[in-house]
């Protein structure tokens, strides 16, 4: 209670028409430090499109393959779409003059080589292109880090622009050589097919002289035939001549002499069977005769029998008188004929040995035909043997056209096609060949919220420092008086850590609604603001309280390790060793460190152990407050006149 | 009123500070309900000889006797109370009076009548609503004197009773420091001028008090040229 009057009467000396505001202005201390800083660099990596930068394009296109390459234009073009940093494209005195007095902040240089060189990376000794990047430091280093920042982004463009120029060179080839694959796989497929037709025709081929080999066989046979047939007829030919010649006049000769010693023969017999006719005639007669004399007799069967003989006698007699008249006449005819054989003969005799002569000339040529038509077989042989050949060869060359075909066609599948937009994408995806993907746990997305947690201690810091410029860190009265040393400690505590407090929410409110600081943990933020702003204030109370003016030096100076020791902005490994060793024991650290969890996250048992040393700070600083309480109950002459006075 | 007064005896005192000796060899006895007034001109530790005596401020050499015996600092601070010590312990000016009372009743745990009692008895009546720096340099002075006589301490320190005062106003002082003594409390006070009351004065710097026989305590100085103002 008496701490809390003692606090509420520290309030109360704020009075009149200006001071009453003091307080509130102390209020404000936290948020005029931390808010306009933050403010001023919230996201200036995110504002970089304000930043003036110069681009000089001294870029010659260059010729390759007849195509002209003009990297360093399309590269000023791709800068022309992003709006990284505010381009100036301007010539190169421009940009060294305005690099110079600080209109531009970096210049960006494409050198006269830049298209020559990427027009040689197609070849054996390629070169690198280069883009010339100058930075002027005596217009802040940090806008040189942001160029550095932006080299990378740059490197990507002018990767992607070198990239297009190089494909417009390898593509530019590689469609050709794909069109003419292209036509390759067509031809070959022709060859296929050629192949293939001449596969079916030497098939055919040699189906046919199978064929033709058969029938030039019976050719032969039939040509020996033909020889032996006209060898046999030129020596039938040769008798048949000789007969005419030599056996027929004979022959015909005695057929003369026989048919008329025939014919005479015939006359003799012709008279004698007349004169038997009669004879056996007169028999009978005589027969009938008695008969009708001797009726009696006719019935008798030896004169029936006699007289039947008698009767077929004279008939017979009669056809052999009969068949003797004819014998005659045919064998006068006979006579006739072989006399009239005998007048012909002469003629026939002329025409057979007029026949010999071709015959004999038919039998050579036959021999002739005999020896040709077997050349013919041979050679009909010898043809099919080498169609066979020619057949496996067409099938061997037909399988190797489909081979061929089949290769081309699958190189032809396997070139990257080469349009305008394969091209363009070919180049995005290649001109940075790889590509780094970050992913970030807890992302703090800005600048300004990366760094809050540092900036919001420094404001809470600087609060207590200026709060005991305004409040008297222990009542003097209640010093000299008998209050117990913890009740003047506290009493002399209060109203700066509630203003503190207070501050301390103001500019977490501030900073919310007016930058978007969007703490992930709210009550945490809140929380551990409002416990690093008493422990923060009870420090700067106890410094004040103990070393007066120089207890605010102190305090100043520890607020400057603290700045550097706490890691808030560089990480602290990065720190010399003194800093990484002050690290862990400045108070600032933890509020560094509780703040990242609770603004943009983390490990919540980082934030417990940072409340849990802050508030171990807070009443550390107090019980030491108190102890110099007990010490100041006896002046000294130091503190009576102090050396240094504010 | 009758308080029971504390007395005060200082033998040979010296104090030090960061520039050399602030002052040395310094005598002085203070009988209970005597009104003591150390003199001396701005500069020769007028104060620092109050926070002595009063035990607020540590001596280097010589000894303190406290009710004739030598007493822990922290005992001389509650019976010897200050008033107003320049710089150290004044009231605050931004404060009102009432607020200054409330201030002073936390601080010493003392009733409202007894602070009326001791107002009334150094004679000042004052707007308890007014801002103490609105008030006379007489009445802020003597308010001081009667918020540390309140609840009526063994001693109280005043310095600087002349500072700043027209002659009416350093006889209002003198008359109501006289009156506390009257009530049988010890009063150390500092001025520039003897006050017409003051039953003892220490000279600074030097002081000499010839103790005689009757001290019963080992001078640790010898006492050179004595000199006995009372």
């Amino acid at each position: 209670m008496k701490a809390i009057y003692l606090a509420w009467l520290e309030l109360r000396r704020f009075r009149g028409p200006w001071r009453r505001f003091a307080p509130a202005v102390l209020i404000l201390v936290p948020l005029l430090y931390g808010a306009l800083f933050l403010w001023s660099s919230w996201d200036p990596y995110g504002r970089t499109a304000q930043v003036p930068v110069a681009v000089v394009n001294s870029d010659r296109p260059a010729d390759h393959n007849g195509e002209q390459i003009n990297a360093g234009e399309q590269f000023v073009q791709q800068l022309r779409t992003t709006d990284t940093f505010q381009w100036h494209f301007v010539d190169a005195g421009t940009a060294r003059s305005g690099l110079e007095d600080g209109r531009y902040y970096f210049t960006i240089r494409v050198p006269e080589d830049f298209s020559a060189r990427l027009a040689q990376s197609t070849r054996s000794s390629p070169q690198r292109p280069a883009v010339l990047l100058t930075r002027n430091d005596a217009n802040g280093h940090l806008a040189g880090i942001m160029a550095d920042a932006a080299r990378y982004e740059l490197q990507n463009q002018i990767n992607a622009a070198a990239y297009a120029a190089y494909a417009r060179g390898l593509y530019g080839d590689l469609g050709e050589v794909r069109g003419k694959l292209g036509t390759a796989s067509e031809v070959s497929e022709q060859l296929v097919q050629g192949t293939q037709l001449s596969k079916q025709s030497t098939g055919a081929l040699a189906r046919g002289l199978s064929g033709v080999r058969d029938g030039a066989g019976r050719v032969s046979g039939g040509v020996r035939d033909v020889a032996a047939a006209s060898a046999e007829l030129d020596d039938k030919l040769s008798s048949i001549t000789d007969f005419t010649g030599q056996q027929l006049p004979a022959t015909t000769d005695a057929l003369l002499d026989a048919s008329s010693s025939a014919v005479a023969d015939l006359n003799s017999i012709s008279g004698g069977a007349a004169a038997a006719q009669r004879q056996a005639g007169g028999s009978a007669g005589a027969l009938e005769q008695l008969a009708q004399r001797h009726p009696d007799l006719a019935d008798d069967p030896a004169y029936r029998s006699a007289l039947a003989d008698a009767r077929r006698l004279a008939s017979t007699t009669s056809a052999l008188d009969g068949t003797a008249r004819d014998a005659q006449r045919t064998a006068a005819e006979a006579q006739d004929r072989a006399l009239a054989l005998r007048d012909e003969l002469a003629p026939l005799q002329e025409a057979a040995n007029d026949l010999a002569e071709p015959a004999s000339r038919l039998r050579l040529a036959s021999a002739e035909l005999t020896g040709g038509s077997g050349g013919l077989t041979q050679g009909v042989n010898a043809l099919v043997a080498n169609i066979g050949v020619a057949q496996t060869s067409s099938g061997q060359l037909n399988d190797g056209a489909r081979r061929l075909a089949d290769q081309v066609r699958d190189s032809l599948d396997r070139m990257p096609p080469a349009g305008p937009t394969e091209v363009a994408r070919a180049s995005s995806e290649l001109g940075t060949p790889s590509a780094v993907r970050a992913t970030t746990l807890n992302s703090a997305d800005v600048y300004g919220r990366g760094v809050a947690p540092l900036f919001f201690a420094i404001a809470l810091w600087v609060f207590g420092l200026f709060a005991y410029l305004l409040f008297t860190p222990l009542n003097q009265r209640a010093l000299g008086g008998r209050t117990n040393p913890l009740s003047i400690a506290v009493g002399g505590l209060l109203p700066a850590a509630v203003l503190g407090v207070i501050g301390g929410l103001v500019l977490l409110g501030a900073m919310d609604l007016g930058l978007g600081l969007d703490p992930v943990d709210l009550p945490s933020a809140v929380g551990l603001i409002a416990l690093a702003a008493a422990a923060f204030t009870a420090v700067n109370h106890f410094l004040r309280a103990a070393f007066g003016v120089v207890g605010g030096l102190v305090s100043v100076a520890l607020l400057l390790v603290q700045i550097a020791a706490s890691g808030g902005l560089y990480p602290v490994e990065t720190a010399p060793a003194p800093f990484q060793a002050l690290h862990a024991v400045l108070p600032m650290s933890y509020l560094v460190d509780g703040l990242r969890v609770a603004f943009t996250g983390g490990e919540p048992a980082h934030l417990a152990r940072d409340a849990i040393v802050l508030g171990g700070v807070l009443v550390g600083f107090l019980v030491l407050t108190s102890l110099v309480v007990l010490r100041h109950r006896t002046w000294t002459i130091g503190r009576l006149h102090p050396q240094l006075e504010l | 009123m009758d308080v029971e007064g504390v007395s005060i005896v200082a033998r040979g005192i010296t104090a030090t500070g960061p520039e050399g000796i602030v002052f040395e060899n310094v005598d002085a006895r203070v009988y209970p309900g005597e009104l003591a007034v150390v003199l001396g001109e701005g500069g020769t530790g007028r104060t620092s000889l109050l926070l002595a005596l009063s035990g607020r401020l540590r001596t280097v050499a010589g000894r303190i006797e406290i009710d004739e015996a030598p007493r822990r600092a922290g005992l001389v601070r509650k019976v010897v109370v200050p008033a107003r010590l320049s710089p150290g312990f004044e009231l605050d000016g931004r404060l009102r009076v009432r607020e200054a009372v409330r201030e002073r009743r936390i601080t010493a745990r003392v009733s409202a009548q007894d602070v009326d009692r001791a107002l009334a008895l150094v004679g000042v009546d004052v707007d308890r609503a007014a801002l103490i720096d609105e008030l006379y340099p007489d009445d802020r002075l003597l308010l001081a004197i009667a918020l540390a006589t309140a609840g009526g301490p063994p001693g109280i320190v005043v310095d600087d009773v002349t500072a700043g005062l027209l002659p009416s106003g350093r006889n209002r002082v003198w008359s109501a420091l006289r009156a506390v003594a009257d009530t049988g409390t010890t009063v150390l006070a500092s001025a520039t001028e003897p006050g017409s009351e003051a039953d003892v004065l220490i000279r600074l710097p030097y002081n000499v008090v010839d103790f005689g026989d009757d001290t019963g305590g080992l001078p640790l100085f010898s006492s050179t040229a004595g000199e006995d103002l009372r």
